[in-house]
């Protein structure tokens, strides 16, 4: 029967017959539930789909009333917030697992390193491509410079080493050879100037080129790239490698102005005048000096200064004896620059010892095979002079005191320790200074970088926006570089689209206790490491050093990934909610339930770390497929959706028909595909027909790029095994299935034959999957 | 002459069987014969022996052994009325405070007769409620004012009569008997002690709304009144008062039992209904209702074993003689179990109003040594703890309700100085957690982490934000939870945090337990002064911390202590002392 | 009860589930009779019950270890149960509890290797004026203190060996 109902003061016709949660819904309003499924029994666990009622002093679960005449409804209000807050806030604190991958957390771009690197062992190096551009638009640069902060927190190297997750990237981009031209969005008609093309610069030209504005980059120097063409030696980093990221950028329509600088040939106010937003990044392009005695003299060099007229074909007369002060990996650059210019002796002086150096530990190992001399514990005291030049360097020793700020301990002076060496060139790499000229009547910080907000990436000017070395905390690595200029962009997008808003970085489900034990099924695999050109070769030109993976390498290396990142993470239906409730570890932590995950299922893969209890799973193996092979067990906070005696899956009476897969509203329950690796991916669905029997059920197809990931039947309807892994299987079927596996995707194919039995056409298409099989077998 | 042996489980575990044994002899060959007869709930003075003298007199003979037994009964058989082992006049006040209603039969009638339940009355209110209609029964129990006795007080009419409603042919009365409050044994004392009062309250109960069966749910840690109550039904069906057409009256009526598997859940009504249908006893969403589906998803009626055994009570001798007693909102009389630090512990049964006051010093003579008092815990897992100053709380549904805590099914544990309260909350909140049914996540994870912070703060490493946390979580839990055991299992703790809040401060900011029971907290001494050497707490320490030469004094290594307790209570001269905090307790 | 047995005779559970009408229905009472029989449930005799009934065996698990009676795995032939309950917590339960497992040498839920004793603690055995107490195979013995409970638990030990 209809009755008449009021939801949030909206007259709604509702039908009695129906419970309360599901008129709601059925009529557009957003309340959160976890355990309800159309079509099964009540359950009423998760206890999200409260609601006010008239004729109730509580909130009471809507899946639980029937809706009567003059019912009065309310389904968001503090009081239910709080509500479905401490609910939500509960099941997270016993919900372990990682959102997205540590390495992808820990990138600051943000980029799917899992993503990609799945993608690179399943041989689909176009699709990895395509997916590194969504976050990079440098990646064959980027792949080949960067520190790779990701490696750092891979959780391979609880093992034995982590994946060598930069160096693929670079293989995916090389791979591409630079064909992939993104796609981008209809013209906005909005106008922005990006000042400076560095890697901050371009990568905001780029993302704001794909939503559609009109960008033109004004940059001072003759050519693109930044600290990336003038501050990266060509041994690292070719410049034709650059230079076709670039074109890339140019095919999007971004109009580039070279030799064209900041307060000089134009002004932050005229720019404002022509365009609907100014982006800043000039970055950080000053030599800090010495800050010693002598320390202008002729013969001490910036660094930075150095390798840009290097890099822009120079050939400074540097002498045979070079000195480079600083540890950084401008330091590094400097002397590998210093060795190939033909210096005989080149010494790097830092005034730490080699554990605290920030430069990277393989470039450091790369210039001491080069013949680099590194002077530990020494600071220039003052700059000797010889005939107004600069001559040598009296080196004051140290010796190291207690931890600093940043955790290294500091350099203290041992009194009278000084030494008097003799250079010809010294080279001052101890850090870098952003030049202010063109910033007057901007805010700028102690430091003297721009002043920008971490949100919005505004400046103090209303539609200026910056990001790079030039802002706040100063140099970064390239990537962050890259960072800033996306999410700058991002906010230029919605302020001009209206409304600025800030980009914020949306919470995720991490592991902070994990540890070696938790790793639970992967075998030693050593590190396939990066071929590098023999020393005494390389050091005698500007020829890159580190060749790329061949395909057959970066398969292997890939495949080491562990796959930390939740598969589920775009079908779930718990992190939204969790989000949108502001629900956190801070609010309720304890002990967590803790069990090995179950590979067993070809198809399907049960983790209890993140199951919610919902008993999604248990009820419809029950309600609607009658199985039963999963069941609750034990009681109380360590009640578990197990297989009886906790056999695997593949033990039990399972049919692998995946319906609990379907309606898992966490990862605990995901499905497997018939590739090495299963990477999450954002996918695209097209409704098809299931070749394999006469019935032709009506699928969904899930796909990224061209490959198939699942096949969901339409509508939640349950389906066979065939119908619903079959298809991907098949058409996937990998060659280097072992006859085990192979006997394994046999049994699940065909274990719920019994559930069609008498279906003559069920057989069929199972004979049509056997011969399918068995001709992989070859 | 009577001899009545309380054989209930509490007096066997007390000796009862060897008083029997012992005595058994001295009867032979007379016109006297020892019964043994349920509990009458003088728990306290077990094994326990009354003698009703052919004048009718009563006396009652406590704390028996095989010896004293004898000599007593052979005195009482030769015509005299000793005085050893005789219960005193100020106790004797624990009985004739009361007033017996569910208890009416315990301890003076045989449970395993049929006979002599029919001598005490029994039968007669359900042969003449069969000569009338249902709704008549329902009526008189509408005019009693019966609340359901097992936690919750709903109006008991009123539940039959929407079962009485419920259309359909097939119909159940379930009796929950499935007593999972710990500390709550009154249940087991009437169905030890007088299995056919529930059965008749159930055949009431099963008239009046058109059943067909009733269905026994006993928790399987009470054998013996499974035992008993398979007896009693067996004795029906012989007696022909079940079956088909009883009496004649066109009224067809039987029983099952089922023992329950040790699950405290199944005390909600849709877990006992899962569990009776052979599934895990996982509450499900209410409505519908059991009175529209329950059993077989049929109508059911479900009440406790308290509330049927009122029932014939009220049919023989009329509603208004029930409404009679107690107060306007609470009428009647209800059972209470006296347990903890109480002097006289056991079963106590007086009118709704009387204050805890009155039960705890009145009838139950105080505090064991005369220790100050500091509260009572009531309603068990789901009730609360309330403190020394609300002690003059009337017991009625709305004055208990209005402290927080709950009636419930009427445990009473009575703490002195020496009970911690959030040592107490923590052992509920254990409990509960434990007990969950693990479906809804308010419960399931709420009680645990409610456990864990209390867990922190009992060891010392309590932080002020957790007394803010527990009141969220128990806030939660007790609107999100979905059955009734879940929105009541934060009682305990939001009790105590109301009413021992510097409990929970001293716990927390000085790292102090007053009661000096959180072994964490508290550390063990010996007075030199006091201490004799005589080595018996060396010898008995578990962790080997003791050391000191005979006739010398001893030292406690507080390094290998583990605060168990065990030299305190063995030290004869009160050396050991306890401490807790920076500042000496005791 | 016929204790620890390591493949068991399986027509006993048969004649077991015979009994019942409706088995799934009973289900509670036709485990308390399987482990009657068995001592506790095993495996494959669920299994066969399983068979035999139709009855999902993820299903007879689920409700085997939902309740506290049920045991998955064999216990010791004298069960000790010390209660825990709210009188007995209030009155020492804890210190008995304590004094069983150190006496035993095993933590609650286990077993002694030889096999004699398994120890677990519930929730209140109904005998609160006698707290603290604990059961031993069914026998209830109250008013505990150490010494009690080692003597108990040493004349069991000293009955078996005699």
């Amino acid at each position: 029967m209809i009755v008449n109902i009021k939801v949030d003061g909206k007259a709604i016709k509702a039908d009695d017959n129906k419970n309360l949660l599901l008129n709601l819904l059925d009529n557009g309003f957003d309340v959160p539930n976890l355990c309800y499924n159309e079509g099964m029994d009540i359950y009423g666990g998760c206890g999200l789909c409260i609601v006010e009622i008239s004729t109730f002093p509580r909130p009471i679960r809507s899946c639980a009333v029937t809706p009567t005449e003059g019912l009065e409804v309310v389904t968001e209000s503090e009081k239910l917030a709080a509500g479905r807050k401490t609910a939500l806030s509960l099941i997270l604190s016993d919900h372990q697992g990682d959102c997205k991958a540590p390495c992808r957390n820990a990138c600051p771009a943000n980029q799917d390193c899992q993503g990609y690197v799945g993608l690179i062992a399943n041989g689909d190096y176009k699709s990895a491509i395509r997916l590194i551009k969504q976050d990079n638009p440098l990646p064959a640069s980027i792949g080949r410079v960067c520190p790779h902060p990701c490696e750092d927190a891979c959780r391979r190297q609880l093992l034995e080493a982590p994946v060598s997750i930069c160096s693929l990237k670079r293989f995916a981009a090389d791979t591409d050879a630079f064909d992939y031209i993104p796609e981008c969005e209809a013209p906005t008609g909005k106008r922005v100037a990006v000042v400076g093309a560095g890697p901050a610069g371009l990568s905001a030209a780029y993302f704001l080129a794909r939503r559609g504005h009109a960008v033109e980059v004004f940059e001072a120097m003759p050519l693109a790239g930044g600290m990336l063409r003038y501050g990266i030696p060509a041994y690292r980093l070719p410049k034709d490698v650059l230079e076709n990221e670039v074109s890339v950028i140019k095919k999007l329509g971004v109009k580039f102005n070279f030799n064209s600088s900041l307060g000089k040939d134009f002004t932050v106010d005229s720019l404002k005048e022509k365009y609907d937003a100014v982006f800043i990044a000039v970055g950080a392009w000053l030599s800090s000096p010495l800050g010693c005695e002598n320390d202008a003299l002729e013969g001490v060099l910036g660094g930075i200064d150095f390798l840009r007229e290097v890099s822009r074909g120079g050939k400074p007369d540097i002498g045979k004896r070079v000195a480079v002060v600083g540890g950084g990996n401008t330091a590094i650059d400097a002397v590998r620059t210093a060795v190939r210019l033909g210096a005989d002796e080149v010494s790097l002086i830092y005034r730490r010892t080699r554990g605290e150096m920030p430069a990277e530990e393989a470039e450091v190992e790369e210039a001491q095979q080069e013949g680099v001399r590194f002077i530990f514990l020494s600071a220039p005291a003052s700059v000797l002079e010889n005939n107004g030049r600069a001559a040598g360097l009296r080196l004051q020793r140290m010796r190291l005191g207690e931890p600093d700020a940043s955790g290294r301990r500091s350099p203290v002076p041992i009194e009278g320790a000084l030494e008097d060496m003799e250079f010809d060139t010294i080279i001052s790499a101890i850090g870098q200074r952003v030049n202010s000229r063109g910033l007057e009547g901007m805010e700028l910080t102690k430091k003297r970088t721009l002043l920008c907000d971490e949100g919005t990436y505004m400046t103090s000017l209303e539609g200026v926006f910056a990001a790079g070395d030039a802002v706040n905390k100063g140099p970064g690595i390239a990537v962050a570089a890259i960072a800033g200029g996306k999410n700058a962009a991002a906010a230029i997008d919605s302020y001009l689209n209206g409304c600025l808003a800030p980009v914020e970085k949306p919470f995720l489900v991490e592991r902070k206790d994990f540890t070696a034990e938790d790793i639970y099924d992967a075998q030693e695999k050593q590190r396939v490491s990066v071929p590098v050109t023999d020393a005494e070769a390389r050091r005698h030109n500007f020829s890159e050093v580190a060749r790329t993976f061949t395909a057959d390498e970066a398969r292997a290396e890939a495949s080491r990934c562990l796959e930390c990142g939740c598969g589920a993470y775009y079908d779930c239906k718990l992190l939204p909610l969790l989000r949108k409730y502001d629900a956190n570890e801070a609010h309720i932590s304890g002990k967590q339930r803790k069990n090995i995950p179950d590979n067993s299922n070809p198809f399907i893969w049960r983790d209890n770390n993140k199951c919610i209890l919902c008993g999604l799973c248990i009820r419809s193996c029950k309600e609607k497929i009658g199985v039963e092979a999963l069941g609750f067990d034990g009681r109380g906070f360590t009640t578990s959706a197990e297989c009886a005696f906790h056999t695997p899956l593949a033990s039990s009476s399972c049919i692998s028909c995946g319906y609990c897969v379907q309606v898992c509203p966490t990862g605990a329950l995901q499905e497997k595909h018939p590739f090495v690796k299963n990477p999450p991916l954002a996918s695209v669905k097209t409704v098809v027909k299931c070749p394999y029997c006469e019935r032709h059920c009506e699928f969904e197809r899930y796909s990224y790029c061209d490959s198939a990931i699942k096949y969901l039947p339409v509508s939640q309807q349950q389906s066979c095994s065939v119908g619903r892994f079959g298809q991907s299987f098949i058409s996937n079927a990998r060659a280097d299935y072992t006859a085990q596996q192979k006997a394994a995707v046999h049994k699940a194919l065909t274990g719920d034959l019994k559930y069609f039995a008498g279906e003559k056409s069920a057989l069929e298409s199972f004979e049509s999957l056997e011969k399918l099989l068995s001709g992989k077998d070859k | 002459m009577r001899f009545l042996l309380g054989y209930g489980s509490c007096g066997i575990a007390a000796g009862a069987e060897g008083v029997y044994s012992a005595v058994e002899k001295l009867f032979e060959g007379s016109s006297h014969v020892l019964e043994k007869v349920g509990c009458n709930g003088l728990c306290f003075a077990e094994p326990l022996m009354q003698f009703i003298s052919d004048s009718g007199e009563s006396v009652y003979y406590g704390r028996l052994n095989a010896e004293s037994a004898k000599s007593v009964v052979g005195a009482l058989l030769k015509g005299e009325t000793p005085e050893q082992n005789r219960l005193t006049a100020e106790e004797m006040s624990f009985l004739t405070g009361q007033t017996r209603i569910a208890l009416r039969n315990c301890g003076l009638i045989n449970p395993e007769s049929l006979a002599s339940y029919e001598a005490a009355g029994g039968y007669t209110a359900l042969r003449n409620a069969l000569k009338g209609t249902p709704a008549q029964v329902i009526e008189q129990v509408n005019i009693s004012g019966l609340r359901g006795r097992g936690g919750a007080g709903f109006p008991t009419w009123r539940k039959w009569q929407a079962a009485a409603d419920a259309p359909g042919d097939e119909k159940y009365i379930v009796c929950n008997a499935d007593e999972g409050d710990p500390g709550a044994f009154m249940d087991r004392s009437v169905l030890e002690g007088d299995p056919h009062s529930v059965l008749e309250g159930m055949m009431l109960a099963g008239y009046a709304i058109g059943a067909c069966e009733g269905l026994l749910y006993v928790r399987a840690e009470y054998p013996l009144a499974v035992r008993r109550l398979h007896i009693a039904i067996e004795q029906l069906r012989e007696a022909g008062l079940i079956g088909k057409n009883i009496l004649g009256s066109g009224f067809s009526f039987d029983f099952k039992m089922m023992k329950g598997a040790g699950a405290f859940v199944c005390g909600e009504e849709t877990a006992l209904l899962a569990s009776l249908g052979g599934n895990r006893g996982m509450p499900v969403t209410k409505p519908p209702f059991p009175a529209q589906k329950g059993y077989r998803q049929k109508p059911t009626n479900i009440n406790n074993v308290e509330t049927f055994a009122n029932v014939p009570w009220i049919i023989g001798n009329g509603g208004e003689k029930f409404a009679a007693l107690g107060t306007p909102d609470s009428k009647g009389t209800k059972v209470f179990a006296l347990a903890g630090r109480v002097k006289r512990g056991g079963l106590v049964e007086v009118p709704m109003g009387l204050t805890l006051r009155d039960i705890v010093f009145k009838i139950c003579g105080g505090i064991i040594d005369d220790k100050p008092i500091k509260g009572v815990q009531i309603g068990g897992p789901s009730g609360g703890c309330l403190p020394k100053r609300l002690l003059d709380t009337p017991i009625d549904y709305k004055s208990i309700g209005a402290t927080g805590a709950i009636m419930g099914s009427g445990g009473l544990v009575v703490m002195d100085t020496s009970t911690c309260m959030v040592d107490m909350a923590r052992f509920f909140m254990d409990f509960t957690s434990k007990e969950s049914c693990g479906k809804c996540v308010p419960c399931r994870i709420g009680t645990t982490r409610m456990k864990e912070i209390l867990d922190k703060i009992v060891s010392g490493e309590g932080e002020p934000e957790d007394i803010e946390r527990l009141r969220t979580l128990g806030e939660g839990i007790k609107s999100g939870a979905l059955c009734g055991l879940g929105n009541s299992a934060p009682n305990p703790v939001l009790t105590t945090l109301r009413c021992f809040p510097e409990e929970y401060e001293a716990h927390i900011n000085e790292k102090r337990c007053p009661a000096l029971k959180c072994r964490a907290l508290v550390k063990y001494r010996i007075a030199s002064e006091k201490c004799r050497g005589c080595t018996l707490c060396a010898k008995n320490c578990p962790s080997g911390a003791i050391s000191g030469e005979v006739k010398k004094s001893h030292i406690i290594d507080s390094g290998k202590c583990i605060a168990c307790g065990e030299c305190f209570s063995r030290c004869k001269f009160g050396a050991i002392e306890i401490f807790s905090g920076e500042v000496e307790s005791k | 009860m016929k204790g620890n047995m390591s493949s068991h005779d399986l027509g006993a559970a048969d004649a077991i589930v015979k009994k019942y009408d409706n088995p799934r229905e009973t289900l509670i009472a036709v485990l308390q009779d399987l482990q009657e029989e068995y001592g506790y449930l095993p495996r494959e005799v669920l299994e066969r019950v399983s068979e035999s009934t139709g009855i999902a065996l993820s299903h007879l698990t689920g409700v085997a270890s939902f309740y506290a009676q049920f045991r998955l795995n064999p216990p010791g032939k004298y069960k000790i149960m010390v209660c825990l309950g709210t009188a007995c917590h209030v009155n020492g339960g804890e210190r008995v509890a304590d004094t069983v497992a150190r006496h035993l040498g095993i933590a609650e839920g286990e077993t002694t290797q030889d096999g004699l004793f398994s120890f677990e603690t519930v929730a209140c055995l109904g005998c609160c004026s006698l707290s603290p107490v604990m059961m031993i195979n069914g026998q209830v013995y109250g008013k505990l203190n150490a010494d009690k409970v080692k003597k108990i638990l040493d004349d069991i030990r000293g009955s078996e060996n005699a």
